[in-house]
């Protein structure tokens, strides 16, 4: 009775304590509450705009649907038949030739610039307003014009070129220089990533440098052995970022081609290629599954990023 | 538990501030129009296709119809033809169509065939008059039995040229050109004179890239181009022979350069003066014109068959069409009806909208002696009284719209070398089966 009447009383003293404790949950909640008030408009537009949709597709990616007519289900003919589309393939090949070639080239510029302005020295926020200015106009239709201006016969780049000797005419009317003129868009507007290495840069502690120099390293072993280790998870990002945004190349493609993704499809980049099978041809369960495969390759290119990345990118503070 | 209750309470919030969302934008929607009407007045919304020039001329026309129509109200927007049809396709799907939109005979069937349109049939003679019309004219609106288009105009096919760059070049252009071969063979005779001009001048890019010059060839070898179920009616081996004819002008080099072509758009090089000769559809001349500066371009009939005879045909310019989904078809019907009917809108948009369907319009146009207008209805009124024309229009299929641009972006890759006659012609059989058959 005593060792019952002890053992029971034994949680009452551990009451008082514990009241804290069942009220701090009734806190939290209120603010979980008060969070998910505050995310509704976001939710509600990620629900009715983005996933509703997405999902919609999804379903439309099984079926032959020409937005004038109800979807029929078709099963997994959409897919099959992209493997039969001369069209098809040759979007993705362009597409990869893009990603692949733009893609670091944008980032060694990126890094490169960053690392001229990382230096101080007078009117600096000028000189990055300046570099950084490509990336504010470049994505709107002004500078695709402007751009489509420059590389036509006799054009400012024909022009260079016949100064110094070559005689290749403008690249608009050349399909296999059309992916150039688009790649050298996109690393021209490398004002993005460079902010972000710039903010790296900002973040590797000098008495690195000091302690290699004091060692004799020179500049390239300096870069090599301090700099990019010190910068990976910050090239990490970008890498993951810019790669993923060379996938979806639109306006520029569709402005510079005046809206056909000619000449000779040498400008049907696949989201381009997307829109005229949905838009054009009325093809939107074909179009649906476009989508969708790009969206598993692309998910599947940032996976496989995410995986490597163990090897290559160093978080300060790891393995110290 | 509480989470759900968050959840609850969040979305009711939610459901709250979008019902006020939704009554603001109802406010606003009943404000400015849209096809609501209030004291009796009827606001219609048309939408169209075109530049600036046209876009004045509509306007000019519409406030001669609201002046004559007190209680409708016209809202008018428009585009440039592929965005207008990116726009009028999604607004089809969510069944929100404008009241008055203007069709084209490539895309009607599309519409018609799948309720998209509003028929125009009780409207004819109540409202809506069209007695005025060639009977072939008004066929060409039919899907089915019913009416669903009306045609502002017509044009046919012509040769376009310009005597002026020809003189210059010293070449002389025939005063009728008897079979295609003849036209093939100028492209080396202007090709050699004007080889030393910069930029030099050629006689045309190659003219197999047009799809409806191919339909026109095959009307001429007696061949309807498509079935009466919407198919096609014409051979792969159809197709290569019309490609092989302007094979020997593409080894030689004598065709307009493609990359050039490429870089002129969205100008052709008939309007750059860059080429002295170029096949179009007739009311073009206005803009050729316009584009070129070139106030002496001149224009005349296709090449003949092989029997002789030009087998040309008077197609719709444009159509004008209401929406299945419009709350007033009726005023809609009227709008079109004063277009197409009245002398006074007639007069404003001249051969803009093609060459007035009704004599009525036509003999509204004031028209000054070798005016752009006077040229056009002269053209008209020539091959129609020389039996030039005596074909109606080929049927317009649905898919038409696409199968033709397939047809283009593929001969562009074509005129680069990079393709044989024979992969032409089978991936474009390939993907029009795709088109046609869906």
């Amino acid at each position: 009775m005593t060792h019952a009447a002890q053992a029971s009383k034994a949680p009452e003293v551990g009451k008082p304590a514990r009241r804290p404790h069942t009220k701090r949950p009734s806190r939290r909640a209120a603010e979980t509450r008060a969070g998910y008030a505050f995310l509704t408009p976001w939710l509600l537009g990620f629900l009715g705009l983005t996933a509703g949709p997405m999902l919609a597709s999804l379903y439309l990616a099984f079926t032959d649907y020409s937005l004038f007519r109800p979807p029929e289900w078709v099963g997994l003919d959409n897919f099959t038949r992209l493997f039969d589309d001369p069209r098809y393939l040759n979007s993705v090949e362009i597409t990869l030739q893009y990603a692949l070639i733009g893609t670091p080239l944008k980032l060694a510029a990126a890094l490169g610039v960053a690392m001229l302005l990382h230096s101080r020295r007078r009117g600096q926020g000028a000189y990055r307003s300046f570099f950084y200015a490509p990336s504010l106009i470049g994505a709107s239709v002004s500078i695709a014009i402007v751009w489509r201006a420059m590389f036509i016969d006799d054009g400012v780049v024909d022009r260079l070129g016949q100064g110094v000797g070559l005689e290749a005419g403008g690249w608009v009317g050349d399909p296999s220089m059309t992916v150039y003129m688009l790649i050298l868009l996109t690393v021209w507007q490398f004002g993005a990533p460079m902010v972000i290495f710039l903010a790296g840069l900002k973040q590797i502690p000098n008495e690195l440098y000091e302690a290699a120099e004091v060692d004799g390293a020179g500049p390239l072993r300096k870069f090599f052995r301090i700099t990019l280790p010190m910068l990976s998870p910050v090239l990490f990002f970008n890498l993951v970022l810019e790669t993923v945004h060379s996938f979806q190349i639109f306006g520029s493609a569709f402005i510079v081609s005046n809206g056909t993704g000619g000449p000779a499809d040498s400008t049907m980049f696949y989201t381009l290629y997307l829109y005229f099978r949905g838009f054009r041809d009325f093809q939107m369960g074909y179009a649906s599954a476009m989508a969708w495969v790009l969206v598993l390759f692309v998910g599947a290119i940032t996976l496989f990023f995410f995986k490597t990345s163990k090897y290559w990118v160093h978080y300060s503070g790891e393995g110290r | 538990m509480s989470i759900r209750k968050a959840a609850i309470r969040g979305l009711a919030i939610a459901a709250v501030g979008s019902l006020a969302l939704t009554a603001c934008s109802d406010d606003s929607g009943n404000g400015d129009g849209g096809s609501g009407g209030d004291g009796g007045t009827v606001t219609l919304n048309m939408q169209w296709w075109g530049n600036d020039d046209r876009a004045a001329r509509y306007e000019a026309a519409i406030d001669a119809f609201e002046a004559a129509n007190p209680d409708i109200k016209v809202n008018t927007g428009f585009a440039a033809w592929p965005d207008y049809w990116t726009a009028r396709n999604t607004e089809a799907a969510g069944g929100a169509l404008p009241d008055v939109l203007q069709m084209d005979t490539s895309y009607l069937r599309q519409y018609a065939g799948t309720g998209q349109l509003a028929d125009l049939t009780e409207y004819v003679g109540n409202g809506l008059d069209l007695s005025g019309f060639e009977e072939s004219l008004v066929e060409s609106g039919k899907v089915d039995g019913g009416l669903y288009a009306v045609a502002t105009g017509t044009n046919t096919l012509a040769l376009f040229y310009n005597p002026d760059l020809l003189a210059e070049l010293g070449v002389e252009m025939p005063e009728d050109i008897g079979s295609w071969d003849e036209y093939t063979a100028l492209y080396a005779e202007i090709a050699e004179a004007g080889a030393d001009r910069d930029p030099a001048v050629y006689a045309s890019a190659d003219h197999t890239g047009t799809f409806w010059l191919f339909l026109q060839w095959l009307i001429q070898q007696d061949i309807d181009p498509f079935t009466e179920d919407g198919g096609l009616n014409f051979t792969k081996d159809d197709m290569a022979a019309w490609l092989e004819t302007t094979a020997e002008v593409r080894e030689a080099g004598d065709a307009f350069p493609i990359e050039r072509v490429v870089q002129l758009e969205p100008v052709t090089p008939f309007s750059a003066v860059e080429t002295a000769t170029e096949f179009h559809w007739d009311n073009f001349l206005a803009s050729y014109v316009g584009e070129s500066g070139v106030e002496t371009l001149e224009l005349m009939p296709l090449p003949s068959g092989p029997d002789g005879a030009k087998h040309q045909f008077f197609k719709p310019t444009m159509q004008l069409a209401v929406g299945a989904n419009s709350d007033h078809p009726e005023e809609a019907a009227k709008l079109i009806d004063f277009l197409v009917n009245s002398p006074e809108a007639g007069e404003i948009f001249g051969t803009n909208l093609g060459v007035p369907s009704t004599q009525a319009q036509r003999d509204a146009l004031t028209l000054e002696e070798g005016s752009v207008d006077a040229k056009v209805m002269a053209y008209e009124a020539m091959v129609a009284e020389q039996g030039h024309v005596s074909e109606v229009a080929p049927l317009p299929i649905e898919g038409f719209g696409s199968i033709e641009e397939e047809y283009r972006t593929l001969h562009q890759e074509f005129a680069y070398g990079e393709m044989s006659v024979q992969d032409f012609v089978d991936r474009w059989f390939a993907e029009a089966e795709i088109h046609l058959g869906g």
